[in-house]
């Protein structure tokens, strides 16, 4: 990043390369869809890039990144859609070709379920379960304390316990 | 550990976000209640079902970076923009100030002002004897 700021773009683009595809990945499941989660990206890298020379290394440049991303997510603000709706942003992973109907139909009961939860929670949920933070970690991209993360996680997962109860029985998933 | 104070640090016990101690007291609890331990099963359960969902992100390296390029374009074509409208400014004040410079009515530094209409010298009283001003 140091080289980034100094305007050397063959750094930044190392630099894009290296984290595009677990921001693309958070993107998506913040906003449920597939392309805008790339639209999100790519302005999230520019607003880096442009604010390279008054960039201060404070934290973790991933932190940092997550929370670019998560910003422009709100900034852009869509209504969650139906995970029908998603198309290619739903894909399952199935232990075999003969479950993948089954756990296409999971995947897109937890989209759904994941979306619908409150912003916030979304977002810890995302970054806990999905992207393997831990809570300092994400207390440092949403800039709360540690025990606001710990009670999100613990709502979101209540909620998701509940919400996803009727699939529990699939257990060829 | 009451039962509630088990199921709030729940998904902290399943992150290993828990101390050791604490998650120890955690451990105990949810052998000796059962009903704490079929919500613990539910959601282990649960953080499972939740991995089915997976997104192939693709490479969007090559369009950020077009992106990039084409957004200091843009910056190094607006302060060429400016850099151009404030030469346009000096250039307007350069003529003005030529113009202005320029004027005839504006009175020279080396004749005298004569009222309009009025002609009044020594040639004038002069009887056509170009010498006459001199020897006077």
């Amino acid at each position: 990043m140091r080289r980034a700021a100094g305007g050397d773009t063959l750094a930044f683009g190392v630099l894009v390369r290296t984290y595009q595809s677990r921001l693309v990945r958070f993107a998506v499941r913040l906003t449920g869809d597939f392309d805008l989660a790339q639209d999100v990206v790519q302005e999230a890298f520019l607003r880096l890039w442009r604010g390279r020379k008054s960039y201060t290394p404070q934290g973790r440049l991933q932190a940092y990144l997550f929370r670019i991303v998560r910003s422009v997510c709100l900034d852009y603000a869509r209504v969650s859609r139906p995970a029908e709706a998603l198309g290619e942003s739903v894909g399952a992973a199935a232990p075999d070709p003969a479950h993948l109907a089954e756990a296409r139909s999971l995947a897109n009961a937890v989209c759904r379920a994941v979306l619908a939860l409150p912003e916030a929670q979304r977002a810890v949920f995302v970054l806990s379960q999905y992207e393997q933070l831990s809570y300092a970690e994400i207390a440092e991209v949403l800039d709360c304390p540690v025990g606001t993360v710990a009670s999100r996680k613990h709502q979101a997962t209540e909620t998701l316990r509940r919400k996803l109860y009727i699939w529990r029985d699939l257990d060829d998933v | 550990m009451t039962c509630d104070t088990f199921l709030s640090q729940l998904p902290a016990l399943l992150d290993g976000e828990l101390l050791p101690e604490t998650a120890a007291e955690s451990e105990r609890h949810s052998a000796t209640c059962a009903e704490c331990a079929q919500v613990q099963s539910e959601i282990a359960e649960m953080r499972g079902m939740v991995s089915v969902w997976t997104v192939n992100a693709p490479d969007i390296a090559a369009r950020v970076m077009q992106a990039v390029v084409a957004d200091d374009q843009i910056v190094l074509l607006d302060e060429m923009r400016g850099l151009r409208a404030e030469m346009e400014a000096l250039r307007a004040e350069v003529v003005a100030l030529r113009r202005q410079l320029s004027r005839p009515e504006l009175p020279r530094m080396d004749t005298a002002w004569t009222p309009p209409g009025r002609v009044e010298s020594d040639y004038s009283r002069m009887e056509n004897d170009p010498w006459k001003l001199i020897r006077s």
